[in-house]
């Protein structure tokens, strides 16, 4: 039997959304390890658990607190050698007078301190792998793997992290990226917050800063265990779908109302049909656009005969409602129809 | 430039093919290029007035599916009816397998239609495109309207038609902004014989409709008991149908 007070400490760890992006990202690698990598200047280093951390400390202290709450488990896969003064893995061989390699002397490539085999450390490194007793106790409290699971199953192709390039050019990082059968018919976002309290507005303000530059299909945010009241107001603005929940029962059953199938996630047909359903404003702005093919805010409005920054705002609500795409080319950004 | 046309209509057998193809032939023979397609998928006629035969390569089915070129589909008929301008038909396929399978395409392949035809601009080198649509709302008209100039709105005066042209205007022309010319056809002779009963129709027309009347044609029995398959406004020039078509042409002339 598992000790209660374990487990309570157990659970604090998987409230902290950092170990519950790790985890997601661990059951969707195809290994289910982490490995480390080879570094002249540390001698080794995790880059899959420092793209949630600050640097390479900062990611074997995380791992090895899911170490200690039982979640992994370290096994040694190889050992590096490393200067006995400077802790530098990089070496470098010495020459002779004539410019010869020298047997095993080497020289240390950040101090230059002389190092034989005699006075050469050794130091075990590890990969990190789920404990499978530990990871029984804790499967119902994994929300990320949890969640990309299930767009898997309803036909996603999912990234974790995700990337996308925004008008602005900045490429803007999600938790998870989702896709369907076709990449370029459009996409769904979704991010990630766990907290021990109610979490803050700024989440979906920052969620929004995001989509508002990338325009996705579709945005969810998740959060556990909820959001603040301002946080729900804003979301249902900025048209970010909220799923909130204390459990990952109760999360992925509220998600499964806001996810639709894989091939339902995609542009919509701007057939006439549609365009007389459109308010007035935004049909005209859609007719110059199908007429175009594809056009800048700028081309649209000569059409039109109304302002750049109207047809700026028009185009990004036909955007933002899966009727049309937009990308850049160079410096221009473009709008245009949808096959 | 190109102008595109649309003639439309509430209803069925208001005798818009009819005046489509007539006013078509009318601005080629005064030497402007028209091109006439019959958008009327449902139930195409234009194969049977310009006596077509089923056994060609490309119809305007295969254009909206993106299956040819427009010049692909394309009859001409310049020579045949010996216009001073070229005077181009295309058909659409009057076969009953085409006409179920376009009453089956999804909103995807209305989407591409609409931008194929809205490339007509660009790709027919014509004076004149006419869009003789399917009557009521279906993609191939609404597809027509949104993609023309002008819209010809052809009515008769019966009140189930005069009715649904109003519907029309204001749920689909106005959607569209759509310039819009309203042309009565098949209206009672004995109504227009004097000029009190022209004047009480035009008034009763104005309380309707806001937009312009492009014509008001009397109905001709001599019109109805013609052969279909030929074009009456060329083989009855003297015709008083005749010379109200050609007075429309110079009105679509001077407008465009």
């Amino acid at each position: 039997m598992t000790e209660p007070s374990r487990l309570g400490e157990v659970a604090k760890v998987l409230r902290d959304r950092n170990v519950q992006l790790l985890l997601g990202r661990l059951m969707n690698s195809e290994s289910k390890k982490f490995y480390p990598i080879f570094d002249a200047d540390r001698g080794y280093r995790y880059p899959e658990v420092e793209k949630l951390v600050e640097g390479p400390p900062e990611a074997e202290e995380l791992l090895q607190r899911l170490v200690d709450a039982g979640i992994l488990e370290k096994k040694v896969c190889g050992e590096i050698t490393s200067c006995p003064k400077c802790g530098s893995s990089g070496l470098r061989r010495t020459k002779t007078s004539e410019g010869h390699l020298e047997g095993s002397s080497r020289l240390c490539s950040s101090c230059g301190f002389p190092i034989s085999p005699e006075n050469i450390n050794y130091q075990e490194v590890y990969y990190y792998a789920l404990d499978s007793k530990g990871f029984g106790e804790i499967s119902d409290h994994l929300f990320v793997a949890s969640i990309l699971d299930f767009l898997q199953k309803k036909g996603f192709k999912t990234e974790s992290p995700g990337y996308l390039e925004g008008e602005s050019g900045v490429v803007h990082e999600y938790d998870i990226v989702a896709h369907g059968s076709d990449i370029d018919n459009g996409g769904l976002v979704l991010d990630f917050e766990v907290s021990k309290e109610v979490v803050g507005e700024e989440r979906a303000i920052s969620m929004f800063a995001k989509v508002y530059d990338t325009t996705p299909l579709k945005a969810i945010l998740v959060v556990s265990p909820s959001i603040t009241e301002r946080g729900r107001k804003l979301a249902a603005q900025y048209r970010i779908d909220l799923v909130e929940g204390g459990d990952i029962n109760l999360l992925l059953k509220r998600l499964a109302k806001v996810v639709p199938s894989a091939d339902r996630v995609r542009y919509k047909s701007l057939d006439v049909m549609t365009l007389l359903s459109l308010p007035d404003h935004l049909r005209s702005t859609a007719m110059a656009l199908h007429s175009a093919g594809e056009a800048t805010a700028e081309e649209i409005a000569t059409v039109t005969g109304r302002a750049r920054a109207v047809e700026s705002s028009y185009l990004n609500q036909l955007v933002r409602m899966g009727y049309i795409k937009k990308y850049r080319k160079g410096r221009r950004v473009l709008f245009s129809h949808v096959d | 430039m190109v102008k595109i046309l649309a003639f439309h209509s509430s209803r069925g057998g208001t005798g818009k093919s009819l005046i489509a193809s007539n006013l078509a032939a009318i601005l080629a023979e005064k030497g402007r290029s028209v091109a006439l397609l019959d958008f009327n998928f449902r139930a195409p006629s234009l194969a049977t007035i310009f006596n077509v035969d089923e056994s060609r390569s490309y119809w305007l089915d295969s254009f909206l599916a993106g299956e040819c070129g427009i010049e692909e589909t394309l009859v001409d008929i310049t020579e045949r009816y010996g216009t001073r301008g070229r005077f181009l038909i295309g058909l659409a396929d009057p076969r009953i397998e085409a006409m179920s399978r376009i009453a089956s395409v999804d909103r995807r392949w209305q989407t591409r239609a609409l931008r194929r035809i809205l490339s007509l601009r660009k790709e027919l080198d014509v004076e004149f495109i006419f869009l003789d649509t399917s009557p009521g709302v279906e993609y191939s008209s609404v597809n027509a309207i949104a993609s023309s100039d002008l819209s010809i709105l052809v009515s008769t005066m019966d009140l189930l038609d005069l009715e649904g042209a109003q519907r029309i205007i204001r749920d689909l022309y106005d959607a569209f902004e759509k310039k819009t010319l309203i042309l009565i056809n098949k209206a009672m002779p004995h109504e227009l014989a004097s000029d009190e009963g022209r004047k009480r129709l035009l008034q009763e027309l104005a309380e309707r409709f806001s937009q312009p009347i492009l014509a008001v044609i009397p109905c001709y029995c001599d019109l109805l008991l013609s052969n279909r398959s030929t074009l009456f406004a060329l083989e009855h020039p003297d015709h008083p149908f005749s010379g109200v078509l050609r007075e429309v042409a110079k009105k679509l002339e001077e407008s465009t």
